[in-house]
């Protein structure tokens, strides 16, 4: 019974995109690559894949390593 | 250097691939090793970008693949807060060996962990870059 209560303490519901989502906010999960490999997938270029990608533009105080990023769930 | 699952990286350079892959900014998804079509890695990312104006926010927003991120800093140039997104359907495949990157942060182990989730729902196909290796 406390392992459940605990389990729950460490949870958190986000709602993304519609969907309701259950995950841990503790710990960081795998990536499941069994999962990746079941789907759909093609090779494509560094240079194809990056062609519509505009790189972040950080604040010298980030580039210098005097601030780190810290990306959380508002 | 050494990275995490979950932090940010910013490439300085990648072996002797030219420019293709500097100043672009990746979260770190994996860090086992693992091979791919033949080929080892140790690390696998997905790519950051950010927008360039309010229009094309609307219009990468609409695409299921794109998660869209805000970052605790501010644009240099206009002094606004940073927003981007992360290319979810994109997995880049490295070895961290031939990488030269900056580690400039991290995604809390909540937005982590429902990036993960969002990957395994994904019904758009997976880009596998893996010229990298």
């Amino acid at each position: 019974m406390d392992k459940d209560k605990d389990s729950i303490k460490k949870q958190k519901t986000i709602v993304h995109r519609k969907k309701v989502y259950i995950v841990n906010k503790e710990n960081y999960k795998k990536l499941d690559l069994n999962k990746i490999a079941n789907k759909k997938s093609i090779i494509v270029s560094t240079k194809e894949a990056l062609e519509d990608v505009t790189p972040v533009n950080w604040s010298d105080i980030v580039l210098s390593g005097k601030k780190k990023i810290i990306i959380e769930k508002n | 250097m050494m990275c995490n699952v979950g932090d940010i990286i910013v490439v300085d350079s990648y072996k002797d691939r030219g420019n293709t892959l500097n100043k672009h900014s990746f979260v770190v998804l994996y860090q086992d090793t693992g091979t791919i079509q033949g080929l080892d890695y140790d690390m696998i990312c997905n790519v950051m970008s950010s927008f360039k104006n309010e229009k094309q926010h609307d219009i990468k927003m609409r695409y299921p693949g794109n998660f869209p991120v805000v970052f605790d800093d501010f644009d240099p140039i206009t002094g606004n807060k940073l927003r981007g997104y992360i290319k979810v359907e994109q997995l880049y495949y490295f070895k961290k060996d031939n990488l030269k990157y900056m580690v400039i942060g991290h995604m809390k182990p909540d937005i982590f962990n429902l990036l993960i989730e969002f990957i395994g729902d994904l019904n758009v196909p997976i880009e596998h870059i893996t010229d990298n290796l």
